[in-house]
């Protein structure tokens, strides 16, 4: 084999011969083609992360018209004008994170909610916007949450747009402290042993003891314009300024018991629930409070004014009382579950429907006399109910919110 | 300097002549010596091999891997096909077993093993008095209808509906963790892997088999007797038992000794558990190992298959049964070298790896068919074999050395992926080429000393190129003229517009659900489906990883980490493409709850220490989310699938959650679970593509530069390697194949072995343009030397790939395909595109040299 002459492998020295250019701009085209080709490819587009309707725990459910509210974890409130939604969050400001566990509207346009922590919400635009009536602070030692260790303290609450809800919360007194709360507890009462079963409280005898950050569960009124708050260990609070500033009501009666709901009698009455079979009324709008003789020993979880201006109370393992006298006495309800039921509620038509553990849902066409179960048990723990028609339901639990129906049960439909 | 490399290659074609005899000895000692170690390789799966270490989310899930089993699960699902749902005796008999027999798989981490026979599963009623929990399954359980009835009102009470149970209580799951023993020892965990790869089959048929087989020991083997029953099984291993080793401890203890499946002689019993109603579903890296290791069974046939096609073809390519033998076995030799190498190396085969000897051995014939052409026409033209060996080794060594080189190339920049698994293939593969310049270009001349070429091949040697091929040939010379070019140009174009357009719809990482490696119709994936849609857990899990190591006490009573862990799961499960999400926040709101009486309303994370203790039992380091101390903490991101944009839109919104959520002394990171570690391969992916590219790309421009001497050549073989690459991205898109571990190095190694063509065409070409020729009639003399060879090898080349596409592993099918396409049309992009460009780019040159040869002669 000859050896190639050197010269002819090399090119001639200079620009490219002009009478390459065809090859060479088909050249210059692949090479802009590969480089589109191979430069970073587009992602697919998603949705926006936001809280889905099924995503969230919903304790609390409040229609106004066409407006709808549902209230839960971590102080988020999804808003909607229609049960098959779209449902968006409104705002919250400052959003504490407290869980939330009820929303009423007071009147057309102002809406309450009221969750853990003694947090108060209130909203003057049908629950689009919200600002904080009440909280009540978790007093705690000052580095108690703190890493320990050379690690920089909590960056201070002014810094980012959300502070962490605790930062700085010791050294801010609550926004309307201008009510007879009393100041934050100290150090030590947090300091207590922790209580196993839950229910023992921080109480003592002696007079009311500091507020404690307990959870509100129940919201009632307005009773000739006085809203109420109730909630754990006995904690009651009522406003009589449409809710802008709140003033703790204590009762010897209630003692450290939960408190689950209050609703008016026909007589004007109050009638308080809650637990370990906790009946209470009161004739002076709420100022002094009697107990009721006990019907059953375990909790009320909430308790209705039916349109025949009959009272029925609801709690654990489906044990349902009815009472034709304005709360003084009780009778129990056929009840085809043993599930507790943690919320009511009562259709346009008269119709009451009750929901609880095991996706409950129990109704009763009979003024709470009966209930049927026109559902299946399902997996999830349902808190409140609003009736959208005489079989279906908008629910709320901690699958989310659903709009269920008895005709076609089998078919749930997400909002 | 060429006058100098051509001395060198004459001078070795010298001494390899001279000293054939003494090289043939040890070439074949070399042989023999490969052969024996060949016998010792062994197949290296293990799971660790697979993900790229060094990844951020990697070395999370490492940092962790001892606490959470990282992506190591097992899930044994058992269906009930029959009437009614799964609360009847037999059922529960078999659900019992299985959680037993699952219990026994070795590596097993008993702690975490759950069904609903498992301790630590039990349900909270919530009575007026308090609530109790209890184990779902009473300890003394005999499937009495009474008992059934309770164990019914037990699960829907346990919350394990949808997680142990299936939401429509026709099937009961085993969940586990499998713990991985000593990954750095082939040996160790290939007998790891086959214990529980025997473990899970037999937990399969223990109920979906009628027989059940027994085996004894037909001759002794110590320390055990003839006629001692070594081991029972429910596996049907046919004519694989020979290949299945039994492992079984001496009665007296000790180490396990292997006993060969051909040592035992088996005896079918009825099988007493079999029950045509239970289904059983096994899912998780173990089992889709075995499935893979079954399917990498069936390679073995395509090897032959392709084997068998290759040897027709050589045949029919060469008339020569001499010539065919010599080219299959030195096309074998670098294979059976490289298999023996292994073991010296420490490598060991795995899923990706097998494919490698396909390759070897595919460009192995290729050369091989150059050379014994090469060799062929020399001897036709009345040379001796010595002779036209020395002559055929002299014109080949360089432009085959350069191939090779490139080939090597090739395999070298995948190795650019930084994951273990694929550098081995990239270094097996890089070695096995480098051996081929030893096999291919010295063997096979010495070989070839001693071949007397038959006379009819002779005979059809010297047959004139018949006036077919001849007007073939023509017409594809047609292309190197400025004017057919414009028109290849066009049609490029046009072709280009559309498969850069298509190419864009590549995606990153894998498509849809179930394993990938697999294919969707395959029965693991059927046992994926079954499990993903009859339960809410998914099988596709992002675990996020959250350390608190530095809170006083245990880090879950601290509001701060609960908190944002509590935030962070409503997050993930507000992000799209995320089914569902769990932790200990979660958890333990579910259990302060339960200590409220069970009401939704008390599910919130009080903000002291002492009212979080309330849910201290979701903490417990037993439930596997976290450590002891809560120093630790997972919270496991359920997806809906894997496709890859989704894992990536999650992982971007995770890290976009870390940021916005900065909490002292808290470090969030990401991520383990099976999604971490596809998460972290496709970034490894993508990362990876871009530099691949460019370093293959320039590693070649450099090397036809220097092999050339001109940038022109360079652009005539470049241009058209760049075009294909492109079009194989668009076949990718088109075919919903995405780009990940087993189908990124294709576009490399297509390239890389593809430029094969066009280094064989231009080498003749610059011959016969240094002889004074237009480059019309330049490239006509080449394709009528070499094209016939580099057609034949090209479809030679995509047949052996291409019969991987039958494979039943799916990436492999992927890869064959793909191959095949880059080999064949990088082969018309040699003989159409490489000529066109050439047409316009030595039109001057061309002018020139004719002017200067007129003027000469003139």
């Amino acid at each position: 084999m000859k050896a190639t002459p050197a010269a002819a492998g090399s090119d001639p020295a200079g620009p490219a011969s002009t009478g390459a250019w065809p090859a060479l701009i088909f050249t210059l085209i692949v090479a802009a083609a590969a480089a589109y080709a191979f430069s970073p490819r587009p992602a697919p587009p998603f949705a926006p992360t936001a809280v889905h309707p099924d995503g969230l725990l919903v304790d609390g459910l409040a229609r106004d018209g066409d407006r709808l509210l549902a209230v839960g974890e971590q102080g988020r409130i999804l808003v909607a004008d229609s049960v098959k939604g779209p449902w968006h969050e409104a705002t919250v400001d400052p959003q504490r994170g407290s869980t939330l566990t009820k929303v009423k509207f007071i009147d057309d346009k102002l809406v309450l909610a009221v969750g853990h922590d003694g947090w108060i919400l209130r909203s003057t635009d049908r629950g689009e916007h919200w600002k904080e009536a009440f909280f009540i602070p978790t007093p705690k030692d000052a580095d108690e949450d703190s890493p320990s260790g050379a690690i920089a303290p909590p960056p201070d609450a002014g810094s980012s747009a959300e502070p962490p809800p605790d930062a700085g919360m010791s050294a801010e007194p609550p926004p309307d402290a201008s009510m007879s709360a009393e100041p934050p507890g100290d150090v030590g009462t947090s300091a207590e042993p922790p209580a196993d079963d839950g229910s023992a409280g921080f109480g003592g005898d002696s007079g009311p003891e500091p507020l404690q950050p307990d959870p509100l569960l129940g919201i009632a009124g307005p009773f000739n314009d006085r809203i109420f708050a109730v909630g754990g260990f006995g904690l009651m609070l009522k406003s009589d300024d449409q809710g802008q500033t709140w003033q703790r009501v204590v009762s010897e009666a209630v003692g450290d018991h939960h408190l689950s709901a209050m609703v008016r009698a026909a007589d004007g009455a109050l009638i308080l629930v809650g637990e370990r079979g906790l009946m209470a009324r009161s004739t002076d709008n709420g100022d002094n409070w009697q107990l009721l003789p006990q019907v059953y020993d375990g909790s009320f979880f909430g308790v209705l004014a039916l349109k025949s201006k009959s009272l029925l109370a609801f709690g654990m393992r489906g044990h349902v009382f009815r009472s034709e006298d304005d709360g003084k006495t009780w009778k129990e309800s056929k009840v085809p579950s043993g599930s507790s039921l943690f919320g009511g509620n009562v259709s346009a038509d008269g119709d009451v429907v009750l929901v609880g553990a095991g996706s409950t849902v129990l109704v009763s066409k009979d003024d709470g006399r009966s209930f049927t179960q026109p559902l299946e048990p399902a997996f999830s723990d349902l808190a409140t109910v609003l009736p959208v028609s005489a079989d279906s339901w908008l629910v709320g639990g901690d699958g989310g919110l659903k709009l269920v129906t008895s005709a076609a049960h089998d078919k749930e439909t997400q909002p | 300097m060429k006058g100098v490399l051509h001395r060198c290659v004459d001078g070795i074609s010298d001494f390899l002549i001279g000293w054939r005899h003494a090289l043939a000895a040890l070439f074949l000692a070399m042989t023999v010596f490969f052969g024996w170690s060949a016998t010792r390789v062994q197949l290296d799966p293990g799971f660790l091999k697979q993900i790229p270490i060094k990844h951020e989310y990697m070395r999370t899930m490492m940092d962790h891997i001892k606490n959470f089993s990282g992506a190591n699960t097992l899930l044994v699902n058992l269906h009930w096909k029959g009437e009614g749902d799964i609360y009847n005796a037999p059922f529960f008999d078999a659900m019992r077993k299985a959680t037993d027999d699952v219990f026994l798989i070795p590596g097993i981490d008993r702690t975490h093993v759950s069904s609903i026979f498992t301790p630590n599963t039990y349900y909270i009623e919530i009575t007026e008095d308090g609530f109790k929990g209890e184990p779902v399954v009473p300890a003394r359980f005999s499937a009495t209808p009474e008992q059934l009835a309770r164990v019914r009102h037990n699960v829907s009470l346990s919350g394990q509906v949808g997680l142990l149970v299936a939401n429509d209580f026709k099937s009961a799951l085993i969940r586990a963790d499998l713990q991985e023993v000593d990954t750095g020892n082939p040996e160790k965990a290939q007998i790891f892997y086959q214990q529980v790869m025997a473990a899970l089959g037999n937990i399969r048929g223990r109920f979906e088999s009628k027989t059940k087989y027994v085996y004894t020991l037909k001759e002794d083997h110590p320390p055990f007797k003839k006629g001692d029953q070594i081991d029972e099984g429910y596996v049907d291993y046919g004519w694989m038992l020979d290949m299945q080793p039994f492992y079984e401890r001496p009665p007296g203890g000790g180490e396990l000794v292997k006993i060969k499946g051909k040592e035992l002689a088996v005896a079918k019993v009825a099988n007493p558990d079999y029950n045509p109603n239970v289904e059983v579903n096994i899912i998780g890296f173990a089992q889709l190992l075995a499935d893979v290791i079954s399917g990498l069974v069936g390679v073995f046939a395509f090897f032959a298959v392709a084997f068998v096609i290759t040897l027709v073809l050589l045949y029919l390519y060469s008339r020569s049964v001499r010539l065919t033998l010599v080219a299959l076995v030195v096309a074998l030799l670098p294979v059976l070298w490289l298999i023996g190498i292994l073991p010296i190396i420490g490598f060991g085969i795995d899923p990706m790896s097998i494919l490698v000897p396909f390759l070897i051995f595919s460009i192995g014939v290729s050369h091989a068919v150059q050379m014994t052409n090469a060799w062929r026409n020399e001897v036709v033209q009345g040379c001796s074999s010595v002779e036209a060996s020395r002559a055929a080794f002299r014109k080949l060594f360089i432009p085959g050395a350069v191939a090779l080189l490139t080939n090597a190339l090739g395999f070298a920049v995948i190795m650019l992926i930084d994951i273990p698994i694929v550098h081995e293939l990239g270094i097996t593969a890089c070695l096995g080429v480098l051996l081929m310049i030893v096999t291919n270009k010295m063997i096979l001349p010495i070989i070839l000393t001693h071949v007397r070429l038959e006379e009819r091949s002779r005979r059809n040697s010297l047959k004139p190129p018949s006036s077919r091929q001849m007007a073939i040939w023509n017409q594809m010379a047609k292309c190197a003229t400025p004017k057919f070019a414009l028109g290849v140009f066009a049609v490029c174009l046009v072709l280009l517009a559309g498969t850069t357009q298509l190419s864009r719809g590549l995606v990153i990482g894998d498509s849809g659900t179930g394993a990938p490696e697999l294919r969707p119709t395959s029965r693991y994936n059927h046992d994926d489906r079954q499990i993903a849609t009859t339960y809410n857990i998914g099988t596709d899990v992002l675990s996020i990883i959250v350390e608190a190591p530095d809170f006083s006490g245990d880090s879950c009573l601290h509001y701060p980490v609960m908190n944002v862990i509590d935030q962070l799961e409503l997050y993930m499960r507000g992000v799209d493409g995320v089914r569902s999400v769990t932790s200990v926040a979660g958890i333990g709101k579910l259990v302060i709850a339960a200590f409220n009486e069970g009401n939704p309303r008390w599910r919130a994370l009080p903000r002291s220490s002492v009212g979080l203790s309330t849910g201290s039992k979701a903490f417990d380091p037993n439930m596997g989310f976290n450590t002891e101390g809560c120093k630790a903490i997972q919270v496991m991101v359920f997806m809906k699938n894997h496709e890859g944009a989704t894992i990536a839109h999650a992982i971007r919104e995770a890290k976009r959650f870390i940021k916005d959520h900065p909490v002292p002394g808290v470090k969030i990171r990401l991520a383990s679970g099976n999604v971490g570690v596809m998460a972290a391969t496709n970034e490894a992916v993508e990362a990876a593509e871009a530099k691949m590219l460019l370093a293959i790309f320039g590693a070649l421009a450099l090397l036809c530069l220097l092999t050339f001497r001109s940038w022109r050549a360079t652009i005539c073989v470049l241009v058209p390697l760049t075009m294909v690459s492109i079009f194989c991205n668009a076949l990718m898109a088109s075919m919903h194949i995405g780009l990940k571990v087993a189908t990124l190095p294709v576009v490399a190694l297509g390239v890389g072995v593809g430029v094969d063509y066009g280094i064989y065409l231009f080498e003749r070409i610059q011959h016969h343009l240094a002889d004074g020729h237009s480059f019309e009639e330049a490239f006509r003399e080449a394709m009528l030397q070499r094209g016939t060879a580099a057609v034949f090898t090209a479809i030679t080349m995509a047949i052996g790939v291409g019969t991987w596409t039958f494979s039943a592993l799916k990436y492999q099918g992927d890869m064959g395909l793909l191959l095949s396409f880059m080999f064949l049309v990088n082969m018309l992009g040699a003989i159409c595109l490489l000529p066109a460009l050439g047409a316009w780019l030595f039109r001057d040159r061309a002018a020139a040299t004719a002017a200067a040869r007129r003027v000469r002669h003139g």
